[in-house]
């Protein structure tokens, strides 16, 4: 914790918000927000997780530093602005639909090759790790992308806690799966076999960009982002980070993975973010930075090879044909 | 022709208007987090043409089997139609793909091309809907504007290529464009074919 105070740590969060949203807003934002905070204060129980006493106590010790950072997407465009099939195809249905999740209680199967197999519950998962925000660039598929500042658990802490097999060479994820409380689910003609299931290669997994994500904004995750737990994998396009994860499953062949099972030619399971790939419906060489991106969205970022964290991870991938492993 | 029954034009009017006003409300009216405005405006925008199509399209089979005759508002309904087609095309090419490769996209992209098509389709349609047009063409008219027919299949075909999730829209449009089809029978086919 540096020791310079800034006026994020001593006003009280909202008026400094206030304050920076007056500077920085220009007329039709501020009206934005206004509007939405009036919409959110009435539902914003059930769609906001408090979190468990663990995670809050973490959470209190943590001091955010994203208030300070004017690259970071305002928390509503990522609260309401997100895929989540199992709430419906719709990128405001989660925001809509998701707050009849439960999340509490909540266990995280863990099994395949490993020493340490069993349920555990996302307390004990969370008790021994360090928590730390991660402020990341978010590169979407899609063509879009935020600055999100998670709070999470470095994946690789918790993999060396489970003491994987020396043969496991891959990590497999899966979501949860909740007809009676997940809309998207029991839906006729969606084409999603159930549950929705990423993975990754071990090395990956181990990578230190690679996190276990609890919280967002300095809070615990809204549920509508892949509460309680989730993964985020910053140089990956962004269905690589599975939300709501309920299974950690290692093994020996490379694991069959939601969106490459769909559409094989338009999503690799390697989804590493890259500009010279098209997806074959669209150009992946810039992105819209969300939200607005100008009059109409029509300014546009470049898109950096593996979304601007090469010199941390292309190693990874010494010596692989990115054109032919997308 | 709308001098008869102008409140019901009007009404008629302002409801095919009424996408198009809630779109501009949504984007610029300052009351929704539109976090990703070119797509929203190129699916909003699909979707009111592809409405709009089908209550063209629907405004004979009222008349024959309702005996509700809405023919008057029909050519209305069809410009319509035709202005939200040009308007998600323009959506796509400036908003969501990067404009200045817009074209070099589109011969890449064998969707968009089929999407085109149904455009340009509704652009000969929308360009022979004058009286003068209707009168001057005479039989051939008809003949001309039955590839209404050929554009919907397009249009379906356009959105079923680009769905690869969730099916439930293009398979309800699916089904209105089965029912348009069958009630029409023989009719729709003799047409096209003269």
């Amino acid at each position: 914790m540096p020791s310079i105070l800034k006026e994020c740590h001593v006003t009280p969060r909202e008026i400094f918000l206030n304050r920076r949203r007056f500077i920085q807003g220009g007329v039709s934002a501020a009206l934005a927000m206004t509007a939405l905070s009036g919409a959110r204060h009435a539902v914003a129980d059930d769609r906001a997780w408090s979190g468990t006493p663990v995670l809050r106590e973490k959470l209190s010790t943590l001091s955010p530093a994203w208030e300070r950072d004017d690259r970071v997407t305002p928390p509503q465009y990522h609260r309401e602005y997100a895929n989540f099939y199992e709430f419906g195809p719709n990128k405001d249905d989660p925001w809509e639909r998701a707050g009849q999740l439960t999340v509490e209680p909540w266990k995280v199967r863990v099994d395949g090759l490993v020493d340490k197999p069993g349920d555990y519950w996302f307390d004990d998962l969370i008790r021994e790790a360090a928590l730390e925000e991660r402020i990341y660039r978010f590169r979407c598929v899609e063509a879009w992308s935020m600055v999100v500042p998670w709070v999470g658990i470095s994946l690789a802490s918790v993999i060396k806690r489970l003491q994987p097999h020396s043969d496991a060479r891959y990590v497999a994820f899966e979501t949860a799966v909740k007809r009676d409380e997940m809309p998207g689910v029991s839906r006729a003609l969606v084409r999603i076999d159930w549950p929705y299931r990423e993975g990754l290669r071990m090395d990956e997994a181990l990578h230190p960009l690679a996190l276990l994500a609890v919280g967002a904004y300095g809070e615990p995750l809204y549920k509508a982002n892949g509460a309680p737990i989730r993964l985020v994998v910053p140089w990956k396009y962004g269905f690589k980070s599975i939300k709501s994860i309920v299974r950690i499953h290692f093994t020996r062949e490379q694991p069959e993975t939601t969106w490459n099972t769909l559409a094989p030619d338009e999503y690799g399971f390697y989804a590493n973010v890259n500009p010279e790939v098209d997806h074959p419906r669209w150009s992946q060489r810039t992105e819209r930075r969300i939200p607005g991106g100008g009059f109409l969205g029509l300014s546009r970022e470049e898109t950096l090879p593996f979304n601007g964290y090469a010199e941390q991870v292309a190693g990874l991938y010494a010596g692989m044909d990115l054109r032919r492993w997308y | 022709m709308q001098s008869r029954f102008p409140v019901v034009w009007w009404c008629i009017w302002l409801a095919a208007a009424s996408p198009l006003g809630w779109m501009l409300w949504v984007v610029f009216g300052g009351a929704h987090v539109v976090a990703d405005p070119p797509k929203y405006l190129t699916l909003a925008l699909a979707d009111a043409a592809v409405i709009l199509l089908g209550c063209t399209l629907m405004v004979s089979t009222l008349r024959r089997r309702m005996g509700i005759n809405l023919i008057r508002y029909r050519r209305m309904l069809g410009l319509w139609t035709f202005a939200y087609a040009t308007l998600h095309m323009a959506a796509v090419l400036t908003l969501l793909w990067e404009w200045q490769d817009g074209l070099v996209t589109l011969s890449k992209r064998p969707y968009a091309l089929v999407g085109a098509s149904a455009w340009l389709i509704l652009l000969l349609l929308a360009a022979t809907s004058t009286r003068r047009a209707q009168k001057r063409l005479r039989r051939a008219w008809g003949r001309i504007h039955a590839w209404v027919y050929v554009a919907m299949v397009l249009v379906l075909i356009h959105w079923f290529w680009l769905v690869r999730v969730d099916y439930t829209l293009p398979a309800v449009a699916l089904l209105v464009a089965v029912v348009l089809l069958a009630e029409r029978g023989k009719g729709a086919w003799r047409r096209l074919m003269g």
